[in-house]
C-alpha cells in the first residue's frame, strides 16, 4: 500500500495535496448545512441547479435537450445551454455520481464542491507562480476558500464562469514562463469553455484590462513574451492552427444564440426593459445599475455584525486586513501596483453610474450592452486580485523583516498594528469570538516569525494561517447556516398560511415571444386553466390577427372552451380555416380520457402521439410553437401551425394516425454532440499531458 | 532680510524619508484615495448606497398597520424594526416630514414620549401649510395627558389642515407606498376623514373640559359643514352638552334627540335628556331616561364615551 502511495504521491505532490485538501475539508465542514441539504440553494443557484439537472438527466437518457417543455409552456433550450456551458466535460461528473447511486441533489452539491475546489486550486497555482514560498500561496488559497466566495456557489452561478477564468490565467502565466503545448492547449480549452457561455464578456473585459496593464507595467517582458510565443507558434504550426480552429468552433454556439436572439423568437422582458437596442438579451442602463457593485456589493458586514451575515454579503477573514495593515511599511513592488490598477480599473466599471467609465463603455462597446450583473467583476477578479495583493504585501513585509537587523522594532510595530486593529474591532458591533482569536493567532505568528528560525516559523505560519482563518469562518458560516435555515422555515410557514385567492400575472424571465403576449393580455386564471389541458381537439379553425382587441375575445373563447381554435391569418391559408356547425359547441379538452389520443413517447425534443379520430380534426398541443418544430403524420411531413396565439396546432386526418413532432434538425443535434465530444476529448488529452509532465500542476516547476 | 536657509542635511533627509515612504505599501492607500477623488462621483456613490441601505432595511409593517387600525387585539407590537427603519431614513434625509411623523408615532408607543412630541412638532407643517397627521397625533397625546389647551390647539390645527396636501404627501411618499402595498383595498382619504371626525370629537371634548361652550358651538358648526365626516351623533351630543351647560335646555334636548336618531346606545345622551326632564319637572320621563342610561352604562359598550378609544394614528 505504501509503495502504491509512494508511486502516486511524490513528497512534493503529497505536500501539495495536503496543503490543498485539508483546508478544503475544513471549508466543507463550515458549509455542512448546505452540503447536507439542511439549507437549500438560494436565488439564481436554484435555477442553474434545475437547468443542469434537466440537461444531465436528459444526457443520461441519451437525449440532447434543445427544448424545455416545462419552461413557461415550452421554450428553446439554447439560452440555458449557454448559461450552464453545455460542453463543460465536468458536468459528466454529475451523471457519473448519479450512475453510482448518489441522488441528483447530492450529486449536484458534490459537483459544486468539487468545482469550487478546482477554483481554489487554480488560484493556489497562480499564487505559486507569482510569489515564491508555499506559505504565501497557502495563505492566498485559505483566504480565497474561506471568503464569502464559498457562499456564492450556493447563491448564484458565477462559479461556472470563474473556474475556466482562473485556470486560463494559470495556463497563461505558465505559458509566459515556459511556452509548452500543455499550457497553450489548457488556455485555449478554458477560453473555449468561456466562449460557449452566453456571458464571455466578463472574461474579455478582465483579459483586456490585464493585457493593457501588463504591457504598461512589464513592457519589456511583454515584448519578449510576444517574441517567445511567436517562436512557439512557428515551431508548432499545426498544433497552433488546430487550437485556433478549436477556438473558432467554440464561438459557434454563442454566435448562433446571438443570431437566434435577433430573430425575436424569444423574449427576456425584465432583463431587456429600458434597453436602447431591439436585441432581447440587451440590458437597459438602469437595469445594469441595479446589478452593479453598489446594489449588490454588500460590504456592510465586512467588519461587523457577522452573526447576521446574509447570502451575497461580503466576508473576508480578518487575516486579510491584518496583513494589509501590518504590511503598510513593507516594500512595495511592481506586482502590487499591477494588481492594484487591475482592481481599480474593474472597480470603476463595477460602480456604473458612480463613475463615467461604465457609461462610456456602454455607449461605445457593444458587449457592455449585454452585461447585466456587473458586480460579478468583484467575484471574478476584484476579490481574488485583492487577496493576491494582500498576500504579496505580506510576502514583502516578511522579506523586509528578514532583511532588517532590527527585528525587535518590527515586532513592536506589528504589535502596534494589532492593537490598532483590536481597537478598531472594539468599536464594531457584534464581533464574534473567532475574530478575536484570529487576531491573537496572527500576533503569535509574527512573534514566532521575528523570534525563531525559519525551520520553526514556516510550519507555524501554515498552522497559524489555517487556524486563524478557519476558527473565524467556522463561527461566521455557522451563523449563516442557522440564519438561512430559519428564513427557509419562516418562508415555508408563510407560504402555507398566506394564500392569495386571486391568481396573479406570472413574472416572465425568459419565454417565447407569443407566450409572453398571452401572459400580458390574458387573465392569469383563464390562462392557468387553459394550460391544464395538454391537448385540445377542435372542429372550427378561425384566422385572427395578433392584436390586443383580438386577445380579449380569445380570452372569452378560451374561458368558455368554445370549439374554435385560432390560427394566425398571416401564417396560415384558407385551406387551414374550416368551420363545422354540426358539432358540439365545446372543444374536447381531454382527448386522452376519451381515447382519441394517446402519447406513445415524449422527451425534451420529441412528441410521438397516436390518434384515433372519427373525422378530421384540429389538434392543439399546448406546448409553445417555434419555427424549428417539425411535424410528421404517418411518416409524412405535415403542416404545423401556431395555434391559439402561442401553441402548436395541426390538422389530423380521420382514423388511426401516428404523429411525430420533432424540434430542430438532426444535424444540429449532431453538431452539439460533436462539440461536446470535442471538449471532452481535449479535456482528456490535457489530463494525459498533465500526467506526462507532473511539474505542470505544482506551479513552481 | 536674510534668506532662510534649510540645511542641506535636512533636505536630504526629507528626500530620503519621502523616497522611503514612496517605496512602501502605504503608497497604495494614497493612490486609492487620489483615484477615488478623481474618478469616482462620490455624491452618486453615497446616494446610491443610502438607497440600497434603505431598500434593504424595509421592515414588515403589518403589525404597525393593525395597531393603528385597532385590529391587533392583545398582540404586542415589536416597534424596533420600524423605529430603526425610520431613523435610518432620517439619517439620510433629515428633513423628511413623513419619516418624522411616522417615527413620532412609533416613538410614542415605544415609550419615548418627549422625542415623539418633538418629532411630531417638527413635522406639523410644510412651509406654513398645516399637515393633518402630526397635528392630530399631538392633539391626541396632549388630550391623553389632560393638557386641554395644548390638545385643543393641535386638534384645531388638525381639523383646519389641508387634507388634500396630506393626501398628496402620503401618495408621493415611498414609505407610505411600502406601507400601503400590503393594503390594496385601503383608501387613505377615508382614513383621513375618519381621523378628522375623531379630531372633532376630541376638540369638542377639550373645549368642554375648558368650559369654552361658545367655541364648542363654533366647532360643531364647522364639523356639520363637512359632509364627509362620520360620527355626527357625537357632534350633536357635544353641541347639546354645550347648550346644556349654558342653560339653553330647549336647544340642548333638540340636539340630544338628534344624536339619538343616529346612535341609540350612548348612555350619556339618555342621562342628559333625563337630567333636563328632571330639571323641568317631568319626573316620569326623567326616570325612564335615567333608567335607560343606567342600563346602557351597565352594558359597557366600548364605543362610549366617544373619546375613550381614540388613539394616535398614521393611516
Amino acid at each position: 500500500m505504501k509503495a502504491l502511495i509512494n508511486k502516486f504521491f511524490t513528497n512534493t505532490a503529497c505536500r501539495e495535496f495536503l496543503i490543498l485538501v485539508i483546508p478544503f475539508l475544513l471549508w466543507v465542514f463550515c458549509f455542512r448545512d448546505f452540503f447536507s441539504g439542511h439549507v437549500l440553494l438560494q436565488q439564481d443557484a436554484v435555477s442553474y441547479a434545475d437547468n443542469i439537472k434537466y440537461y444531465t438527466d436528459n444526457l443520461s437518457k441519451g437525449v440532447f435537450p434543445l427544448w424545455n417543455p416545462d419552461w413557461f409552456n415550452g421554450a428553446p433550450y439554447h439560452f440555458f445551454l449557454r448559461r450552464i456551458g453545455d460542453v463543460n466535460p465536468l458536468l459528466f461528473l454529475i451523471i457519473l455520481l448519479k450512475w453510482v447511486g448518489i441522488s441528483g441533489a447530492n450529486a449536484y452539491l458534490l459537483f459544486l464542491g468539487a468545482y469550487y475546489f478546482l477554483a481554489g486550486w487554480g488560484f493556489y497555482l497562480i499564487t505559486r507562480i507569482l510569489l515564491s514560498g508555499r506559505l504565501f500561496a497557502f495563505t492566498a488559497y485559505c483566504l480565497f476558500l474561506f471568503s464569502s466566495w464559498g457562499s456564492e456557489i450556493f447563491y448564484n452561478y458565477i462559479i461556472i464562469i470563474y473556474v475556466p477564468v482562473v485556470w486560463f490565467f494559470y495556463f497563461l502565466l505558465s505559458f509566459c514562463r515556459t511556452p509548452k503545448k500543455v499550457y497553450f492547449l489548457g488556455a485555449c480549452f478554458c477560453v473555449g469553455l468561456i466562449l460557449t457561455t452566453y456571458i464571455p464578456f466578463f472574461f474579455l473585459t478582465i483579459l483586456a484590462l490585464f493585457t493593457v496593464l501588463f504591457f504598461l507595467f512589464y513592457g519589456n517582458v511583454f515584448i519578449d513574451l510576444l517574441k517567445r510565443s511567436f517562436t512557439f507558434f512557428l515551431k508548432n504550426k499545426i498544433f497552433t492552427c488546430l487550437c485556433i480552429v478549436f477556438l473558432l468552433v467554440s464561438c459557434v454556439p454563442a454566435t448562433v444564440f446571438y443570431k437566434e436572439s435577433k430573430s425575436g423568437e424569444f423574449v427576456l422582458p425584465d432583463r431587456h426593459s429600458g434597453a436602447d437596442t431591439s436585441l432581447p438579451i440587451a440590458v437597459g442602463l438602469l437595469n445594469v445599475a441595479s446589478g452593479d457593485i453598489i446594489n449588490h456589493g454588500f460590504f456592510d458586514r465586512v467588519f461587523s455584525d457577522h452573526p447576521h451575515l446574509d447570502m451575497g454579503d461580503i466576508y473576508i477573514p480578518y487575516v486579510f486586513f491584518i496583513v494589509l495593515l501590518a504590511a503598510t511599511f513593507g516594500r512595495v513592488n511592481k506586482l502590487i501596483f499591477f494588481l492594484l490598477f487591475n482592481i481599480l480599473g474593474l472597480s470603476l466599471i463595477s460602480i456604473t453610474s458612480a463613475s463615467g467609465v461604465h457609461r462610456f463603455l456602454y455607449d461605445h462597446i457593444i458587449f457592455f450592452k449585454l452585461i447585466r450583473n456587473i458586480y460579478y467583476f468583484f467575484w471574478l477578479s476584484i476579490l481574488p486580485m485583492a487577496i493576491l495583493l494582500s498576500v504579496t504585501a505580506f510576502q514583502s513585509l516578511l522579506k523586509t523583516i528578514d532583511n532588517s537587523s532590527r527585528k525587535t522594532s518590527w515586532l513592536v510595530y506589528i504589535t502596534i498594528c494589532h492593537v490598532i486593529f483590536i481597537a478598531f474591532l472594539y468599536r464594531q458591533q457584534e464581533v464574534l469570538d473567532g475574530a478575536w482569536i484570529a487576531v491573537f493567532i496572527s500576533m503569535i505568528f509574527f512573534l514566532v516569525y521575528c523570534r525563531c528560525e525559519e525551520k520553526t516559523s514556516i510550519p507555524v505560519g501554515f498552522c497559524a494561517v489555517l487556524l486563524a482563518v478557519f476558527i473565524q469562518s467556522v463561527q461566521v458560516y455557522g451563523f449563516l447556516g442557522d440564519r438561512m435555515y430559519q428564513i427557509q422555515q419562516d418562508s415555508l410557514h408563510f407560504s402555507l398560511t398566506h394564500q392569495n385567492p386571486k391568481k396573479e400575472k406570472m413574472g416572465v424571465y425568459y419565454a417565447t415571444r407569443w407566450f409572453d403576449i398571452l401572459v400580458n393580455y390574458i387573465d392569469p386564471q383563464v390562462l392557468d386553466d387553459y394550460r391544464n389541458h395538454p391537448f385540445i381537439i377542435y372542429d372550427n379553425i378561425v384566422p385572427y390577427v395578433d392584436a390586443p382587441q383580438f386577445l380579449k375575445s380569445f380570452e372569452s373563447s378560451v374561458a368558455l372552451n368554445t370549439n374554435i381554435a385560432y390560427v394566425s391569418k398571416f401564417e396560415s391559408g384558407p385551406e387551414d380555416w374550416k368551420s363545422n356547425p354540426y358539432v358540439s359547441p365545446q372543444a374536447e379538452d381531454d382527448p386522452v380520457l376519451s381515447g382519441k389520443l394517446s402519447v406513445l413517447s415524449h422527451d425534451a425534443n420529441t412528441w410521438k402521439i397516436k390518434t384515433h379520430l372519427t373525422r378530421s380534426q384540429f389538434l392543439v398541443i399546448n406546448d409553445n410553437y417555434n419555427n424549428d418544430w417539425h411535424a410528421f403524420i404517418n411518416g409524412r411531413p405535415a403542416r404545423l401551425l401556431r395555434a391559439n396565439v402561442s401553441f402548436k396546432g395541426l390538422w389530423v386526418p380521420a382514423g388511426d394516425s401516428q404523429l411525430v413532432l420533432r424540434f430542430s434538425k438532426p444535424w444540429v443535434y449532431a453538431a452539439h454532440i460533436a462539440l461536446m465530444v470535442l471538449f471532452a476529448g481535449i479535456f482528456l488529452y490535457l489530463l494525459v499531458l498533465f500526467k506526462k509532465d507532473r511539474t505542470v500542476l505544482h506551479g513552481d516547476a | 532680510m536674510a534668506k532662510l536657509k534649510i540645511p542641506n542635511i535636512t533636505k536630504q533627509s526629507l528626500a530620503a524619508a519621502l523616497g522611503w515612504l514612496i517605496s512602501r505599501v502605504a503608497v497604495i492607500y494614497f493612490i486609492v484615495f487620489i483615484f477615488s477623488m478623481v474618478f469616482v462621483d462620490l455624491k452618486t456613490l453615497n446616494m446610491r448606497t443610502e438607497v440600497r441601505h434603505l431598500n434593504q432595511a424595509v421592515p414588515g409593517f403589518l403589525d404597525m398597520i393593525n395597531f393603528s387600525m385597532g385590529k391587533n387585539g392583545d398582540k404586542k407590537v415589536n416597534w424596533i424594526p420600524c423605529k430603526k427603519y425610520f431613523e435610518l431614513i432620517l439619517r439620510y434625509l433629515p428633513d423628511d416630514l413623513i419619516a418624522k411623523q411616522l417615527l413620532g408615532y412609533v416613538d410614542y408607543y415605544s415609550g419615548d414620549e418627549q422625542k415623539s412630541i418633538a418629532l411630531l412638532k417638527s413635522s406639523a407643517d410644510l412651509k406654513g401649510h398645516l399637515l393633518f397627521w402630526s397635528n392630530y397625533n399631538l392633539g391626541v397625546i396632549y388630550y391623553k395627558k389632560g393638557l386641554w389647551p395644548q390638545a385643543a390647539e393641535y386638534l384645531f390645527k388638525a381639523v383646519s389642515s389641508n387634507s388634500r396636501l396630506t393626501l398628496i404627501l402620503m401618495q408621493d411618499s415611498l414609505v407610505y407606498k411600502q406601507i400601503l402595498s400590503g393594503l390594496p383595498s385601503y383608501n387613505p382619504e377615508d382614513g383621513i376623514n375618519q381621523a378628522k371626525s375623531n379630531a372633532y370629537i376630541l376638540l369638542l371634548s377639550c373645549l368642554y373640559h375648558m368650559g369654552q361652550f361658545d367655541k364648542m358651538i363654533e366647532v360643531y358648526n364647522l364639523s356639520m359643514a363637512n359632509q364627509e365626516l362620520s360620527y355626527k351623533d357625537a357632534f350633536y351630543y357635544y353641541a347639546g352638552l354645550s347648550f346644556y351647560e349654558t342653560g339653553q335646555m330647549d336647544k340642548a334636548i333638540l340636539l340630544f334627540q338628534k344624536s339619538l336618531t343616529i346612535e341609540k346606545n350612548n348612555p350619556d345622551v339618555y342621562f342628559f335628556i333625563g337630567s333636563i326632564y328632571q330639571k323641568t319637572g317631568q319626573l316620569e320621563l326623567a326616570k325612564d331616561f335615567l333608567q335607560a342610561s343606567l342600563a346602557l352604562h351597565q352594558k359597557n359598550d366600548p364605543r362610549f364615551p366617544y373619546e375613550a378609544k381614540i388613539n394616535l394614528r398614521f393611516l
